[in-house]
């Protein structure tokens, strides 16, 4: 059970910054990776495993920071992410941290994030922090940016401001729900951030089909034919257009000389 | 007891589908503006371009929306009509900037000119023929002669108003941006290594804001000035822009490109040794600019529009014709003068003051007393 | 290699005095400066007769012409002259010769009262004169900022080189002042504001200050508006004095005067007499028109007011009462004035000279 408060030296305090994450069959991806990523500057985790059956609860089970899990005896993504989202933000709400963030279980943001978001945190008045979100592709160094894979002209809203108390929906719908509730994407009060998130969800090759029979059933079930933006994972390599990540470089003024807070 | 009802139209402040914000320290401005309304009495809404959401900005203050698809001549007749509909039921009136007068202003309203926009070649490309621009130039006539008072962010428009429109300058009054010198002098600097001389340019990396000049012009200097460090701050107007700054940064050592909230600028002005302003056109009395000062930055600027009212070249920064060649040349004279960066910061610094938050209060509490009375 | 200046009237059309005023001024210096960089200068001007003058050691020539058609006297003025410097943008039609320098000293045409005609007239000269050029110096942003939001294209051969004071000549008093002088230091011309510095002087002294003196030093070009307004202040004759000063007495004009008015309406540069003012170390009230604006940051060198009497009675109401206010702006003005310095001034004019006209 997580504590709604977290203890600092016998006062309770919220939690400044949660993770929530959904995760299925995620222990020989990226998962012990991007929880120790998280690790590093995130007060706790919460996640959802989705009837994971490769020891996915193990890995979760063993990562200091987790809060707390729900388990899901049945896959409920495949029926409908809404409702899975929908879970999630509960079991998060339980913690009633001041912040979330909602990172999958292939996501990692590049290094600044650590010193600069619980900065951003501290100082901004702004509902929402949207970041642009790099598809790596077939590799760990270049990402993917042909049509509408093109990362630079799209922000997605991934770390927002939660207030207790108050009602929060996600769309009822089957897949690309969203990540974050319906009232965040209406928000005037979004800071665009300049740190990126690599994801690793398309960096190996051998998950490619897989994942493009899900969406393609899911686009025929939904539309009744495959969208342009899924038969696009599955274009020729002549089309594919990729960059290579350039490294960030870190500021020369990395501590703004705040007090550390209490873990 | 209230003093009464001001509405504010503006085109858009707050956009929810997540667009870059038009103006940037346009946000700040109608904030101060919100707040002095409410020390002074008043009930304050704004209106502005949007689909039918709202939403609240300060306690008791609403943003809502107006349905407006058009902007023939750079005016927005759609959105001046519905604002007349909608805001019918208030007693005095704001145009957040000058052409949402046209056509008609109500009464009684003041506008605001937040600088001269029209002076660079793209501009005019946007009106093709000799009709077209006579076109807009009617409309802006039209704009500026509604409201009672036209509150002018530069001296540089009243004078162009002046060159231009004769007859219709009476009806200005030049009320300076303002910097929040107290809130700057709190700020913490954010650390640098010792040795270090910092030169940022703390704007959008946009053509009308020099940017090209600034990159070239770091490219020669950071390979001669190892010590000097290049910090390029700001969003770009388009995406692309953005990802050839960070590759163009990431070979060249001793550049940095980032954003950050505003309040975070602050930190590194309040670090830096030389705060650089070559904007070629479009520019009123840069905020940026008077943020800069109060830092007791060392200021480049360029002479366009509003800076010549916040720069007196040579006592409190240099301005320079915005070219390769002048900003090479005085960036590398403050360089390697540490006494004239010092003089020329220390006297920045004074002068920002002249520019503080409750100066820029009191002149325009004057203006709504006498207006909106 | 010499460079001929052609203006309209560095001496008065009779030949015998000079004009005196800020143009004429600028033009001194500026010979000055030609010969201190080797080469040699003459002056051709408009005159009422043919003649020729040597005045502090240098040629000036008038052309009888003008008093029927100024364009025809610059006609002749392009034929006698290689290497030409315009001290001004002229104001009749004119094909003003490739490779020279046009000096602007402001917007002229933003009189409140002026007609569109005069505007739009004002403004093909001025891009004709932009457009022929090789180099504009203008002693403003305000002229630049006009010319960039009208002709984007043609701003580009603009340098701005502000006006100049020298700080040998004018600098501030050793000791207190006195009695509280407050001066008008500018020509009787309309655009100049006399009229609304008589009006504020009367509301001062209708309002109970008795203690103040009002000063108006004035030029003598046109005899007949220091009568009239000699005739329009003689109620104030006990408080508000018109005089004419050469000009080497004006440095102990101003450190005579602590709040000295420039309420121009328009047309306005740099004021060379703001810029001498302030070197002075005195409080400067001034209208917020043209390069005035450049020079003067409201509420911390000086105060700008919007051309309106009332505002202008106020402004200078307020540094009347308020001494210690009054003192920290004349301490700035002080310092800020030594930005202009006339070395800063020369230093920045031998760099276009050199690169318009080349070597000597």
């Amino acid at each position: 059970m997580p504590t709604a408060l977290m203890s600092c030296g016998g006062i309770k305090v919220r939690p400044r910054l949660i993770a929530m994450m959904t995760v299925g069959n995620e222990r020989y991806r990226y998962l012990a990776e991007v929880l120790e990523h998280l690790s590093d500057f995130v007060d706790g985790i919460v996640a959802v495993d989705d009837g994971s059956t490769d020891g996915t609860a193990d890995v979760l089970s063993r990562c200091p920071r987790m809060l707390d899990v729900v388990r899901n005896a049945e896959p409920v993504m495949p029926v409908n992410e809404g409702l899975l989202r929908t879970q999630l933000w509960t079991l998060a709400a339980t913690v009633k941290p001041a912040w979330l963030v909602a990172v999958d279980a292939d996501e990692m943001f590049e290094d600044a994030v650590a010193i600069e978001l619980p900065w951003l945190l501290d100082h901004g008045d702004f509902e929402v922090i949207s970041f642009r979100i790099f598809d790596f592709w077939q590799s760990r160094t270049h990402y993917r940016v042909d049509g509408a894979w093109n990362p630079w002209p799209r922000f997605s809203p991934i770390v927002v401001r939660y207030h207790e108390g108050q009602d929060y929906h996600f769309p009822a719908l089957e897949i690309h729900c969203g990540r974050v509730p319906w009232e965040y994407r209406r928000s005037p009060f979004v800071y665009y951030s300049d740190i990126r998130i690599k994801h690793f969800g398309w960096a190996n090759p051998a998950d490619h089909l897989r994942k493009y029979s899900f969406y393609r059933e899911k686009d025929i079930k939904i539309y009744g034919s495959p969208t342009p933006q899924t038969e696009s994972i599955m274009a020729p390599v002549a089309s594919v257009r990729v960059e290579p990540w350039v490294q960030d470089r870190s500021l020369p003024f990395r501590s703004f000389g705040r007090e550390e807070t209490c873990l | 007891m209230t003093s009464g009802r001001v509405a504010i139209l503006t085109t858009n402040h707050f956009h929810p589908a997540g667009d870059r914000i038009i103006y940037g320290g346009a946000e700040k401005y109608g904030l101060e503006l919100s707040r002095l309304l409410l020390s002074l009495g008043f009930e304050v809404s704004w209106w502005q371009i949007g689909d039918g959401w709202q939403k609240e900005i300060l306690p008791g203050v609403l943003v809502r929306t107006l349905p407006a698809t058009e902007a023939p001549f750079h005016t927005i007749p759609q959105l001046n009509q519905a604002f007349h509909e909608r805001a019918v039921d208030h007693d005095y009136f704001i145009y957040f900037v000058t052409f949402l007068a046209y056509p008609q202003a109500m009464e009684p309203s003041i506008s605001i000119s937040h600088g001269v926009y029209w002076d660079y070649p793209g501009f005019d490309a946007t009106l093709n023929t000799e009709a077209d621009r006579a076109e807009w130039r009617r409309r802006l006539w039209i704009a500026l002669s509604g409201p009672r008072r036209v509150v002018s962010v530069d001296t540089a428009t009243i004078n162009w108003v002046a060159a231009t429109f004769p007859g219709l300058v009476s009806r200005f009054e030049y009320i300076p941006n303002f910097v929040d010198v107290a809130a700057v002098d709190a700020t913490e600097p954010a650390g640098k290594a010792p040795g270090r001389i910092r030169v940022v340019y703390p704007r959008r990396l946009t053509t009308v804001r020099g940017i090209n000049e600034m990159v070239r012009v770091a490219e020669v200097l950071s390979g001669r000035y190892p010590e000097v460090e290049f910090h390029f701050i700001g969003r770009g107007h388009q995406d692309e822009v953005e990802k050839d700054m960070m590759a163009w940064v990431s070979r060249h050592p001793g550049t940095y490109y980032y954003w950050l909230p505003p309040e975070d600028v602050l930190r590194v002005l309040k670090s830096t040794d030389i705060a650089v302003i070559p904007s070629k056109a479009a520019e009123g009395t840069s905020l940026a600019c008077l943020e800069a000062m109060a830092a007791g930055c060392a200021v480049i600027a360029s002479w366009v529009g509003g800076l010549g009212n916040l720069i007196i070249d040579g006592y409190n920064g240099l301005v320079i014709k915005p070219t390769v060649q002048d900003l090479l040349t005085s960036l590398e004279r403050l360089i390697r003068d540490e006494d004239l960066r010092v003089f020329l910061g220390r006297n920045a610094r004074e002068t920002a003051r002249a520019f503080d938050l409750p100066v820029w209060q009191q002149r325009w509490r004057k203006v709504i007393q006498s207006i909106f009375v | 290699m010499r460079i001929s200046i052609i203006m309209p009237n560095l001496l008065l059309p009779d030949g015998e005095n000079p004009v005196i005023g800020g143009l004429e001024r600028y033009a001194w210096q500026l010979v000055a400066l030609i010969k201190e960089l080797g080469y040699e200068v003459d002056v051709h001007q408009f005159a009422g007769a043919d003649w020729h003058r040597q005045i502090y050691g240098t040629d000036v020539y008038g052309y009888g012409m003008a008093s029927w058609s100024e364009t025809a006297a610059l006609e002749a003025m392009h034929q006698n002259t290689g290497a030409v410097l315009y001290l001004s943008i002229i104001q009749a039609p004119l094909r003003y010769k490739p490779r020279s320098v046009i000096v602007s000293h402001g917007v002229w045409w933003d009189d409140p009262a002026a007609s569109r005609d005069y505007v739009q007239r004002s403004l093909e000269v001025c891009r004709q004169a932009l457009t022929e050029a090789g180099h504009v110096v203008s002693c403003d942003y305000n002229f630049l900022n006009v010319v960039r939001s009208l002709y984007p294209d043609l701003a580009d051969r603009i340098t701005v080189i502000p006006n100049f004071v020298d700080l040998t000549q004018f600098y501030p008093s050793a000791g207190p002042k006195g009695q509280l002088r407050i001066l008008y230091p500018r020509r009787l011309e309309r655009c100049r504001g006399a009229e609304m510095f008589v009006q504020m002087a009367r509301t001062l002294v209708h309002k109970g200050y008795d203690d103040l003196r009002f000063e108006m030093a004035v030029d003598r070009n046109h005899p007949d508006r220091n009568q009239a307004l000699l005739e329009a202040t003689r109620d104030l004759e006990a408080v508000l004095a018109v005089k004419t000063y050469p000009f080497e007495a004006m440095g102990d004009v101003y450190r005579s005067a602590q709040i000295v008015v420039f309420p121009s309406l328009c047309s306005e540069g740099t004021s060379l007499a703001c810029l001498e003012a302030m070197a002075c170390g005195c409080a400067v009230v001034a209208t917020d028109v043209g390069g005035l604006t450049n020079i003067i940051i409201n509420g911390y060198n000086g105060i700008l007011v919007p051309p309106r009497p009332h505002e202008l009675t106020r402004a200078v109401e307020y540094l009347v009462c308020h001494p210690h206010d009054r003192a920290l702006l004349c301490e700035r003005a002080k310092a800020a004035a030594r930005a202009f310095d006339v070395e800063a001034w020369k230093r920045r004019w031998r760099g276009v000279i050199r690169t318009v006209y080349g070597s000597i």
